[in-house]
């Protein structure tokens, strides 16, 4: 499924570029990258665009946020120690037996993205500590098609990961967070990837 | 786009954010890079299905098994365990919890990053903040080593080293604790000292000189020698993970009696010539009983009891004290005991190993005193326990315990394989004594076909002084059941921080949970290290995240199983930022001032441990993946007994007494058991927590393989005490005591006798209704065993109220709590 030759991916390789933003060519890409950044983990530099109201034709009104709050929220439901209730893997959703119990990480579906990866040339930063198929990670490589105009390729991307689990994992990240930022960057997100 | 059409996602102008946030431009590439070849590594079929590798490993759990095992990964995934022989193939084995790692490693609970609870820093501790509702952030490695180090550098300035803890338990058997011991020697901190599963060993210790939790055994491969069998509170057919029961078949396939004394009716019993269904906590009696048929059929060993035993020595009548050699003869040693030659009469000075014809029954002056043999004071102190006098008591049939003995008196060698069960109760050390002087009676050492454990011994790598070394000043060290006393009321001295490692103990598997919670929240700091998120981990207030065992290469000994040293490869690296703990003592020991005391890297570590020891060679191990100590010896006890007098003692002149009883001849003593303990009435049912095949210790908790088939803990009751309760099978109940109680589902088990209850052990907080099973436990100890007693725990049962919330185990959710929404562990 994803053993395609680089000649075809050369192919497939549209030419139409859009200009409408100063850094990324592609709208799109512009878009992913900021739902990847949003995701990881909270930095200064976030809560200082969310204060300044940047991320408002991106999320609508975000309200006021706290680094300590943020950074304290995304590591409860993302990282644990209990839990995580929000596992931000695809294996954990694609690869499990039962709807009932969260799969394992590090599943046949990372593997499977780890190949697109490989595919395009990229792959996951030695000093990166986490998994290839990290909702941030999907996102950035979403950008990367978007920005590098490989636009049937980012469809099917999509369709074949992205899509195919964010809902569940979305679900549980609007069931389980009391941030604002959380609760909208869920719903952004779903809007974009849906 | 190419096709024209438009998509949701570009409709959002996120130039502006993107700006903002950094991303713009190149900047958006922040988990991924551009990797060196564009071209795919591989083609082909390879590039789809992977690569395959091999990987011989050892799981390591407190199982003691330490099974080598061949781990299969395809393209740097971890996708099927098999068992691998260990260099001697007799001992090989495997369980099917170990062939579960391929879940294990990838559970999505695992614990990742470093951290700190949110509310927490060395100098304002919040320590009301610990518990369920803790919060916690994610901090660096460096961070969380150098709060660690700073705080426990403060400590030692202002009340000295041995205010912090170290604290080791047994969930990970490779070397880290070597390391751990000496990185506390160095700092001087105080050290823990074991207090669980030693009762029965020290009890047994007074008589040999041996023993420390079980007794030394021959080891398994020498177990189908054996004639008579009897396995004592243990079910090694279900809850032992190692080959033991598979050497218990061979011996019965060769022509050896099984008997079971259980006072549960386990899969062991069921293979069994005969099972003596004790009542709980009467062993003791029971032994003694045995001790009475083989004095009333005078099947004892007359041989070995003069050769290696003190049954010939003489006790003064006047002061209860042994006859002395150097009260006898001039040159007579003061340790030497005393005996007389049948015929002559005259004294003679016993030697250790040296046989004669020494009387072993009789009343005798020497030199105006008057003295009996000990085995003539041993067999009128048994005289009071007929087996039909003692059969109401234990709850089993007379003719029974006398089969039960005479085989083993009779058919030549064999063993009693007494389990850490009986040792759960206060005074299991007692039971120790008596089993080791029946087989002193039986002559029942030093053989093929001699057990005296319900595990073999193996083999422990040695190190020499690594843990301890000769310039450092150690700190004390504390006992298990000592540490709330410590950690609240400074006695015997302060603890103020604890560093554990390969525990899971003060959350849940110490007794008296809340007392040890209370312990927890004294402290200003607790730094838990641990791969997974247990209730313990949830009160820290630094939390190291551990790798998988297949993430860590170590040594693992074969302690407690088989006589091998096994090497731990590793598989894949760790995930996440888990790190070895290793590491983190290491960076301590940097901090500390110590980091040119501790080699730069693991294996530059094993390479220095395996050099110390002569038996293993660091290559070979490494390349074979086990080794087996040939110095090991298979028969055990074959040299003169490390007593003062060289042989075993068959009475005790300087025995310790509690409670007004002297133990200079193995005498019942009883706690809850007893028929007149006070609260019998009030909670009339004894409380067991059995280890089960599906866990080991609290390991494996959270695996849904395990789920599937066990999905919560529930009370095993007999129908008889459940209906005289209006209990009906799988309904919810409240079990509760003076302590505390718990909510679990009732199962109707008749395998339990009547007047006996049981919870599996290993269940996290998170599993239980309400409560946890450690809330029902007591923190008492013997003065002699100095072990938690965990079965001898008093309970009543009744109906759960009608308003408790059983929902996580509701029909929709056959899983449990580890399954349905999530599994946030803690509480």
């Amino acid at each position: 499924m994803t053993d395609q030759t680089t000649a075809s991916t050369e192919r497939e390789r549209s030419t139409e570029r859009t200009d409408e933003s100063d850094a990324f060519q592609s709208d799109a890409a512009a878009t992913y990258a900021v739902l990847a950044e949003c995701w990881r983990e909270p930095s200064p530099r976030l809560v200082a665009a969310v204060e300044a109201g940047e991320l408002e034709p991106v999320f609508g009104d975000l309200g006021s946020v706290d680094l300590k709050d943020l950074r304290t929220e995304h590591t409860r439901l993302f990282i644990g120690p209990a839990g995580p209730p929000c596992p931000p893997y695809e294996s954990v959703y694609r690869d499990r037996d039962d709807p009932d119990e969260l799969g394992p990480v590090k599943g046949p579906a990372t593997m499977a993205v780890a190949r697109w990866y490989r595919e395009f040339g990229v792959q996951p930063a030695q000093d990166h500590s986490d998994l290839p198929d990290h909702i941030a990670t999907e996102l950035e490589f979403a950008a990367y098609l978007a920005e590098e105009g490989f636009d049937e390729r980012l469809e099917q991307f999509c369709d074949e990961h992205l899509n195919t689990w964010t809902e569940a994992f979305l679900e549980r990240v609007e069931d389980k967070t009391s941030e604002q930022f959380y609760e909208a960057l869920a719903a952004t997100t779903r809007q974009v990837v849906g | 786009m190419t096709d024209g059409k438009a998509y949701r996602r570009d409709v959002l102008k996120a130039g502006g954010a993107a700006a903002a946030l950094g991303v713009g431009g190149g900047g958006f590439l922040q988990t991924l890079v551009e990797s060196e070849e564009d071209q795919p590594s591989t083609s082909g079929i390879e590039s789809f299905v992977g690569q395959n590798d091999v990987v011989q490993t050892v799981c390591s759990p407190n199982c003691r098994g330490k099974c080598p095992i061949d781990v299969h990964v395809r393209d740097g995934q971890v996708k099927k365990i098999e068992p691998h022989p260990p260099e001697d193939e007799q001992y090989k084995r495997a369980c099917v919890l170990g062939l579960s790692h391929t879940q294990r490693v990838y559970d999505p609970t695992r614990l990742k990053y470093p951290m700190k609870r949110a509310d927490w820093s060395p100098d304002k501790p919040n320590p009301q903040g610990r518990g369920p509702d803790a919060e916690f952030e994610r901090v660096s490695w460096d961070e969380a080593l150098d709060l660690v180090a700073d705080k426990m550098q403060s400590l030692k300035a202002d009340h000295g080293a041995e205010s912090v803890l170290f604290h080791e338990g047994s969930g990970n058997y490779g070397q880290s604790g070597k390391s751990f011991k000496r990185l506390a020697s160095l700092f001087g901190a105080t050290q823990s000292a074991w207090g669980i599963d030693t009762n029965v060993g020290r009890g047994f210790n007074r008589v040999t000189g041996v023993g420390a939790f079980l007794p030394p055994t021959n080891e398994a491969e020498d177990w189908e020698n054996a004639n008579t069998i009897i396995v004592w509170g243990s079910d090694i057919l279900s809850s032992q993970f190692q080959m033991d029961a598979s050497k218990i078949l061979d011996a019965i396939e060769n022509g050896a009696k099984l008997v079971v004394v259980d006072p549960v009716y386990t899969t062991t019993a069921s293979k069994a010539d005969l099972w003596l269904p004790v009542e709980p906590g009467k062993d003791v009696h029971l032994a003694l009983a045995m001790m009475h048929t083989v004095f009333e059929d005078e099947t004892y060993d007359e041989d070995f009891l003069r050769k290696r035993t003190t049954a010939p020595a003489l006790i003064r009548k006047d002061t209860g004290e042994l006859l002395k050699a150097s009260d006898v003869f001039e040159d007579g040693g003061e340790n030497q005991v005393v005996a007389v030659e049948r015929g002559s009469g005259s004294p003679v000075a016993l030697e250790p190993e040296t046989g004669g014809a020494y009387a072993l029954f009789g009343e005798f002056t020497v030199d105006g005193v008057a003295c009996e043999t000990a085995l003539t004071r041993l067999r009128d102190h048994v005289a009071d326990y007929a087996p039909e006098k003692v059969a109401e008591t234990t709850g089993v049939d007379a003719e029974n315990i006398r089969t039960a003995i005479r085989w083993l008196a009779t058919r030549g060698p064999g063993g009693i394989a007494p389990s850490y069960a009986l040792g759960r109760y206060k005074h299991g050390h007692i039971f120790g004594q008596a089993y080791a002087m029946l087989m002193g009676m039986t002559g029942d050492y030093g053989r093929h076909g001699n057990i005296h454990a319900h595990h073999s011994g193996g083999a422990t790598l040695a190190a020499g002084d690594w843990a301890s070394p000769s310039d450092a000043d150690p700190g004390p060290s504390l006992t298990f059941p000592e540490y709330p006393d410590a950690m609240i009321d400074g006695d015997p001295h302060k603890i103020r921080a604890v560093y554990s490692i390969e525990s899971n103990m003060m959350g849940n598997q110490f007794p008296d949970r809340q007392r040890f919670r209370e312990a927890i929240r004294s402290l200003e700091m607790y730094v838990v290290a641990d791969m997974h998120h247990t209730d313990t981990v949830q009160h820290a207030d630094i939390i190291l995240p551990v790798p998988h065992w297949f993430e860590q290469e170590d040594i693992c000994s074969g302690w407690g199983s088989h006589p091998h040293l096994g090497y731990r490869h590793k598989v894949q690296e760790p995930m996440w930022e888990a790190k070895d703990d290793y590491y983190a003592i290491r960076g301590l020991a940097e901090r500390f001032g110590y980091g040119d005391r501790f080699p730069e890297t693991k294996r530059d570590l094993l390479r220095k441990f395996a050099g110390r020891d002569d038996d293993i060679d660091f290559d070979t191990l490494f390349e074979q993946g086990t080794q087996k100590k040939e110095s090991v010896p298979i028969v055990k006890y074959t040299d003169a007994f490390p007593t003062e007098t060289g042989r075993i003692k068959m009475y005790d002149d300087e025995a310790p007494s509690e409670e007004g009883v002297t133990f200079d001849v193995p005498r019942p003593l009883e706690d809850r058991t007893a028929d007149d303990y006070e609260k019998a009435d009030e909670y009339p049912l004894m409380f067991m927590q059995k280890h089960s095949r599906f866990r080991i210790h609290s390991q494996y908790e959270m695996l849904n393989w395990v789920r599937e088939i066990n999905p919560e803990p529930q009370l095993d009751i007999h129908p008889k005490d459940a209906k005289a309760r209006g209990i009906d099978d799988g309904e919810y109940v409240r079990v509760y005591n003076d302590r505390g109680e718990m909510v679990v589902k009732a199962k109707y088990n008749d395998a339990f006798q009547p007047g006996l209850v049981n919870t599996d052990q290993g269940w996290w907080s998170r599993d239980f209704v309400e409560g946890h099973l450690q809330d029902l436990t007591h923190n008492e100890v013997s003065e002699v065993g100095q072990t938690m007693a965990f079965y001898d725990v008093r309970v009543a049962v009744e109906s759960a109220p009608d308003d408790v919330d059983t929902d996580k185990y509701g029909s929709d959710n056959p899983r449990g709590s580890g399954a349905k929404a999530t599994p946030t562990g803690g509480d």
